[in-house]
């Protein structure tokens, strides 16, 4: 389970004339196993800030986050880094790897992480390529090169190539097709079927709809 | 004292007469962790980095190293001959400029397998052979061995410099700006070679760098230092995406986007 | 002091014996004996000006000189010969400034001095062996800061010794220095046999005989103590040869001794002999009396 309890943040920005920027204020919500919880609201309403909060890329301002019985607040770098590698995912929305590195070890990386043979990564890696339609050729080349929804495709397929039980999705859905969404659709219901616990952002209501269990709208709370 | 860290350094200062090299700085890994160190030029990174290598002698602080035999030892305690060896069997320290870390007069071979033979490696056909698997491991072509590095391009000195120093399977490396210097498709091969081999080989490593999409992709924790000081540590993307230090976020602010 | 002869040049002197004062042996004898308990280890003393200029075997004779004592036999060899420039004038010095009697014959000698070989007759228990060294320090070429070699010495740190010996193989496809080839003293210090050709090094294994290594320019004496054990570096897979020219003396015949090169007409006409002269005399008495006995 995930518990956000009475969750701030805010930036203090030194250098612009200590600016202090308020992103939101006393956010309250669970998210259960199996459960698909999409956060809502306008732009700028902190959703991606939320994430990245959970994810322990932005420090909490107060409050508290809690992933089971890991509190994100009181963890060390340590402890969050162990947290990523076997237990929480996170499909950001941009691909941020490493030049020339080529597609399917981009992929299969977080498998190996764990200490997956490479043999038995590289077939996940197939697997989980196909299924997302990136065709044979690309598998060998730097996605770095690739269209915004190939690339999309990527970040997704290194983020569900191992089943995390809790999951962080920053619209996964945007840049693709229908053909495609559905694709990523279908992956995130399997992985609700599975019991993990995701977060997701959707723009797109359709999509939202379909997976999601429940919404938070981080506007009214 | 806790046994389950690999390398620890505690409370580290460097003066040069009134000048601060570094002050205060403790920092600590584990096997298969990357710790990134940045900062601008004058910050007392690459001081720092000399010192828990033990290249300088610090004015205050201890270094410790849980050897392979899990004793604890302190650099600044143990004596020379005995912090030589380390340095040469389980440590590793790959230089900014790959001639300072390479003998240039010596083949490709020889420069890797000098500290085999230092550690008592006798059979010529062996040394050869494990010279040959790491050129390869570094992507330098094997036919090259018995060429002498003035003749590779600076990339492929680097490369060599990392193969040199790892032959000796060493526990933790530190690398000063490994990929300063180099042509930025050049930098790309290395970092990915320098991520494989963490993940491979299950060491270390401590990369000090100014360039902050270096420590992005390489880095699990960093720390910033300022003019010898530590102003702000953590997780990686933390400290470069929410940046709580005044000094951090002029730091990350000032880098140029592409 | 300075005494005129009455009849003889005005310019005859009386030196104190082998010319060097008691201090300076003194000063020499305690390096010698500090020597003799390091194995292979370069111990610096303090080098006087010779009568001869550097580079002329002065550290050689300056360990003879705190040697010598009046009933010593002395032999001078150059190269393996008693009669070159350097030996007869080196002989003649002591002869003059230590009154000692000289020999050519290896066998009945108490001391010998060389430069750049060691004699083929074996040597005995009592006899010592000097050699005139050029460059004490093996790792020079390799590495020319004298901090760094002591420091490698002091951390037995001979990685780089070997990196040369590969270098060699991969270049040449074998090892190919010729002479002053390292050796390794009592599992210890790498040391400079002196640039004798290395088809010598075996003998310097376990000898019953002292040697004793003096190097005047670079001002550092080395000693290796009787029955010590002496290896020549190598690989195990490239082990050590002591080689030499695969022919024959043409005087004595022998095949077992190094030998020297000698073009011997104008169309370049080669023919080989012995270096060391009084093993191929003794050699060439051997034979003859093998015929008389026919």
């Amino acid at each position: 389970m995930i518990q956000i309890k009475n969750l701030n943040k805010s930036f203090e920005l030194y250098n612009q004339n200590n600016t202090n920027i308020n992103v939101f204020k006393n956010i309250n919500f669970k998210v259960n196993k199996g459960e698909v919880v999409a956060l809502t609201g306008n732009s700028g309403t902190g959703k991606s800030t939320l994430l990245k909060l959970i994810y322990g890329s932005y420090i909490i301002s107060k409050g508290d986050v809690l992933i089971s019985d890991i509190n994100i607040r009181k963890s060390t770098p340590r402890d969050i880094l162990k947290l990523r590698k076997n237990r929480l995912g996170y499909v950001s929305q941009f691909l941020r790897v490493v030049p020339r590195v080529p597609t399917i070890e981009v992929v299969i990386e977080p498998l190996l992480d764990i200490g997956c043979e490479k043999n038995i990564a590289l077939k996940k890696g197939q697997e989980i390529l196909e299924r997302l339609k990136i065709p044979k050729n690309l598998w060998n080349l730097s996605p770095l090169t690739f269209s915004g929804g190939e690339q999309q495709r990527v970040n997704i397929a290194r983020g569900f190539i191992y089943n995390y039980p809790y999951l962080l999705l920053d619209e996964p859905t945007a840049s693709l097709d229908q053909n495609n969404k559905n694709i990523v659709l279908d992956l995130i219901e399997k992985a609700k079927l599975n019991g993990s616990a995701i977060i997701g952002i959707f723009h797109d209501e359709i999509a939202r709809n379909r997976v999601a269990s429940r919404e938070v709208n981080l506007e009214i709370l | 004292m806790k046994q389950d860290f690999l390398f620890k350094a505690s409370n580290i200062s460097k003066y040069y007469g009134q000048n601060i090299g570094c002050k205060n700085v403790s920092l600590d890994i584990n096997s298969g962790e990357v710790l990134g160190i940045v900062g601008e030029s004058g910050s007392g990174k690459s001081t720092l980095l000399n010192c828990i290598y033990g290249n300088l002698e610090v004015d205050e602080g201890d270094i410790f190293l849980n050897d392979k035999s899990k004793t604890i030892l302190n650099f600044t305690k143990i004596s020379e001959p005995k912090l030589r060896l380390i340095q040469r069997s389980d440590l590793a320290f790959v230089h900014q400029n790959p001639r300072d870390g390479l003998r240039m007069n010596i083949s490709a071979g020889g420069n890797i397998g000098e500290r085999l033979m230092a550690i008592g490696h006798r059979n010529y056909g062996e040394i050869r052979e494990i010279a040959s698997n790491w050129l390869e491991k570094v992507e330098i072509d094997v036919s090259r061995i018995d060429d002498k590095p003035s003749t590779f391009s600076g990339g492929m000195q680097q490369r060599l410099q990392i193969a040199r120093n790892l032959v000796t399977k060493p526990r933790l490396i530190f690398m000063d700006e490994p990929t300063g210097g180099l042509d930025v498709s050049v930098q790309a091969k290395i970092l990915d070679l320098l991520r494989n081999l963490v993940r491979e080989l299950g060491i270390a490593a401590i990369i000090v760098t100014h360039d902050l999409a270096v420590v992005r992709l390489l880095a699990d924790r960093i720390i910033v230092m300022q003019n010898g000081n530590v102003v702000e540590a953590g997780l990686c993307d933390q400290v470069l995406d929410d940046p709580q230090h005044k000094y951090s976020q002029l730091l990350v602010s000032s880098v140029l986007q592409v | 002091m300075n005494e005129m002869s009455k009849n003889e040049n005005l310019d005859i002197q009386i030196y104190n014996f082998a010319y060097l004062d008691e201090n300076t042996k003194r000063m020499i004898r305690r390096a010698l004996l500090k020597a003799l308990c390091i194995p292979g280890y370069q111990v610096p003393f303090s080098s006087r000006e010779m009568p001869m200029p550097y580079g002329w075997g002065t550290g050689g004779i300056q360990v003879t000189s705190a040697c010598l004592i009046p009933k010593d036999v002395l032999k001078v060899i150059d190269q393996g010969a008693d009669d070159t420039t350097n030996a007869v004038s080196i002989r003649k010095f002591f002869q003059k400034t230590a009154n000692v009697a000289v020999t050519e014959k290896t066998s009945d000698a108490s001391l010998i001095q060389t430069r750049h070989r060691i004699p083929e007759t074996k040597l005995k228990e009592k006899q010592i062996l000097v050699y005139q060294v050029p460059i004490p320090e093996p790792l020079r070429f390799l590495e020319p800061r004298e901090t760094e070699t002591r420091k490698m010495h002091a951390l037995s740190e001979y990685g780089l010794m070997y990196v040369k010996l590969y270098e060699d193989i991969a270049k040449h496809g074998h090892i190919e220095t010729a002479y002053a080839y390292p050796v390794k003293t009592n599992g210890n210090y790498v040391t400079d046999p002196s640039p004798i050709p290395k088809f010598d090094n075996p003998k310097m294994n376990n000898s019953p005989a002292i040697q004793l290594f003096g190097a005047g320019r670079e001002q550092r004496i080395y000693a290796i103590p009787p029955y010590t054990n002496v290896k020549s570096l190598d690989f195990e897979d490239y082990p050590f040869e002591a080689m030499k020219a695969n022919f024959k003396c043409s005087i004595c015949g022998s095949s077992d001794s190094y030998l020297d090169e000698i073009i011997v007409s104008d169309d370049g006409k080669r023919s080989y002999i012995c270096s060391d002269t009084d093993y191929c005399k003794e050699q060439t008495k051997l034979n003859s009396k093998k015929e008389d006995q026919l």
